[in-house]
């Protein structure tokens, strides 16, 4: 393994201002596997777009999935401010916007009612089974689809009918539907070219700014992580390598942290 | 993934020595031999042996226009006797209660017939034969609309035999999806209770049912649902189990609970497949219900083996014709649905 000199590993961050997800030695083993996650811990500060960036496999998914309660830690604790999430893995607080990969999407509903369905927990039944929203809410999801790009016509149209970019557009909506203070992001573009890539993060950027929320957001790409993270935070084989700004960090020695594996032969031959 | 988990010598061996899978070994080859050794076994149990060479005598007494044996003979006879097809309904008017002459039913009239009747002399016990005049109604039409109300009847029966089992297997199909069961207790007896009714033939059950509530289409009707409730509620359950995890996922992400998950992620995703499962239930039970009608569970079956034991061949060659243009009309039919729906 590679030894990393130009950058140093960070403690937590002792900021005054206040946490929104708080990491306490989250740990995570499935089964008899390895460790997905090694008693991991940071916290993020409010209003930061925080960048999670790991190879595949080292964790992301596991640990965002935590904080929603879809994946119960081992051990270890993941707070959300100012209700607890887990281990317990019940409740979580409604304030928090998901984007995942592509495919999350109902693909047979239309975008609208993709980005309406993120209201179904403070809906009565025969809402939710009819789909009938209240109006100010038709109001949000139209206005928040026209902000994120799409036209009336795309907005009434299946989602599987949209493109990938399109697609990942109506979740980033759907995250933004209940007003959250926290916004977690899967890989929201790994299934999109560079450039659509790109136009994806900065919108989910720019949204969460209007609103004020902090973002965790994973990635895999060290570019789109230096272009666009205040800070960094890099996961490899569960265990959490680096946390540092990402301003004054380049894209080669990021990759450097993951570039090899323990095999030592080069990622790009393996494939993600 | 790893690429640790590719061995070494594998990854570098030239690729001519690489031994790639036989498609077939001694294996596959004796498991053909076993069964077809089994089938030809079984064969001779089921006298299909037998059947060939009849198959064969037939053909050669139909070569030599020979005699053939009786049981060919009554065969034939049979087919012979469905023809000309009984479409028209004639009834003696004597037998028709509170008959009125001036109001005929449509398209019908009055034929007079002479009327052979045979009585028996009581003093010399002699059979006298008299001929007399006999008038009835024909109606030209008449047993063909009856056939066709039948039809109808049966298809009312499908409808309705079709229309209970969906709504009875959908609650038994989330009961027995193991992913949204709310108990496994709920599940093991709701699985078993869906193996329960698909185990349990039309014909069989519909036989007690007809004890239970009579002659009629009631029995029929029950019977039909129960079957295919136990076959909706096994494959809605297994295409709610197959469904992409990844919507149902992000659902519960933002706090949806399972009915919610279950509607907006689950049910758009499995609603094609559900509306094609639907018209194959609907399109069996149709062709069911002509079958069931032979136990007494209403509908044009109970028409057919009424006809068949009084040996009125041709009106059984009606029904049977009226049956196999009703099942080619829905076959036509359920395809043009089936293929808006996909
Ligand atoms: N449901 C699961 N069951 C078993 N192992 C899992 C499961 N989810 C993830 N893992 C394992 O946990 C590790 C981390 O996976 P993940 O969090 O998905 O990584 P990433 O999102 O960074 O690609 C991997 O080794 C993966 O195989
Ligand atoms: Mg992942």
């Amino acid at each position: 393994m590679r030894t990393i000199t130009p950058l140093q590993i960070q403690n937590e961050t002792a900021g005054s201002a206040p946490e929104t997800l708080r990491i306490c030695e989250a740990t995570k083993t499935f089964g008899t596997g390895p460790v997905a996650l090694d008693k991991v811990s940071f916290s993020l500060e409010t209003g930061e777009f925080t960048v999670l960036l790991g190879p595949s496999g080292s964790g992301k998914s596991t640990l965002l999935r935590a904080a929603v309660g879809l994946v119960r830690l081992t051990s270890g604790t993941i707070e959300v401010s100012p209700k607890e999430a887990t281990p317990s893995g019940k409740r979580r607080p409604t304030a928090i916007g998901m984007v995942h990969q592509d495919g999350s999407l109902s693909d047979r509903l239309t975008a609208a009612q993709n980005v309406l369905s993120a209201m179904v927990p403070q809906m009565g039944w025969w809402r939710v089974l009819f789909q009938a929203y209240p109006k100010p809410l038709q109001d949000k999801a139209c206005r928040l689809l026209e902000r994120v790009g799409l036209t009336e016509e795309q907005a009434n149209r299946p989602v599987r009918e949209l493109s990938g970019g399109q697609r990942q557009r109506v979740g980033i909506a759907r995250a933004l539907m209940n007003d959250p203070t926290l916004i977690l992001a899967d890989e929201p573009v790994a299934s999109l070219d560079p450039a659509t890539a790109r136009k994806v993060m900065l919108l989910l950027r720019e949204t969460a700014r209007e609103l004020g929320a902090t973002v965790l957001c994973s990635l895999h790409q060290t570019e789109l992580a230096c272009e666009f993270a205040d800070r960094i935070v890099v996961l490899k084989q569960g265990q959490l390598i680096f946390d540092g700004a990402g301003a004054g960090v380049s894209p080669r020695s990021l990759a450097g942290l993951f570039d090899h594996d323990s095999a030592g032969r080069p990622l790009d031959l393996v494939g993600g | 993934m790893q690429s640790g988990s590719v061995s070494p010598e594998i990854a570098h061996s030239s690729p001519q020595n690489w031994a790639l899978r036989p498609i077939f070994n001694a294996r596959t080859v004796g498991l053909v031999i076993l069964a077809l050794l089994f089938l030809s076994y079984s064969a001779h149990r089921m006298q299909l042996d037998d059947l060939f060479g009849r198959l064969a005598g037939m053909a050669v007494n139909a070569a030599s226009s020979g005699s053939s044996d009786a049981a060919e003979a009554s065969a034939d006879s049979v087919f012979e006797r469905m023809f000309p097809l009984a479409i028209a309904e004639r009834t003696p008017i004597d037998r028709i209660a509170d008959f009125d002459p001036d109001a005929l039913p449509l398209f019908a009239h009055l034929e007079t017939v002479p009327d052979e009747v045979s009585t028996l002399d009581p003093d010399t016990l002699q059979m006298t034969t008299q001929t007399a005049e006999k008038t009835v109604l024909v109606e030209p039409v008449g047993y063909l609309f009856l056939v066709i109300r039948k039809i109808v009847e049966t298809l009312e029966i499908a409808l309705w035999a079709s229309l209970i089992a969906v709504i009875m297997s959908l609650p038994l199909a989330w009961l027995s999806a193991r992913n949204y069961s709310p108990h496994w207790v709920f599940y093991a007896a709701a699985r078993s209770g869906v193996s329960f009714l698909r185990a349990v033939p039309e014909l069989i059950s519909a036989l007690f049912l007809v004890l239970a509530f009579g002659f009629g289409p009631i029995a029929g009707i029950l019977a039909l649902a129960l079957h295919s409730a136990g076959f909706l509620g096994k494959f809605y359950a297994e295409d709610i189990e197959a469904a992409d995890k990844r919507p149902q996922e992000a659902m519960r992400a933002m706090g949806a609970g399972s009915f919610a998950t279950l509607r907006l992620a689950v049910l758009p995703q499995v609603l094609p497949s559900y509306a094609a499962l639907t018209l194959y239930v609907l399109d069996r039970n149709v062709r069911m219900a002509t079958v069931i009608g032979l136990v007494g569970a209403g509908g044009i079956g109970q028409e057919l083996k009424g006809r068949f034991d009084m040996f009125q061949y041709d009106r059984v060659g009606t029904i049977l014709l009226v049956i196999f243009i009703t099942v080619l009309l829905l076959d036509q039919l359920a395809a043009r649905i089936r293929k808006k729906l996909l």
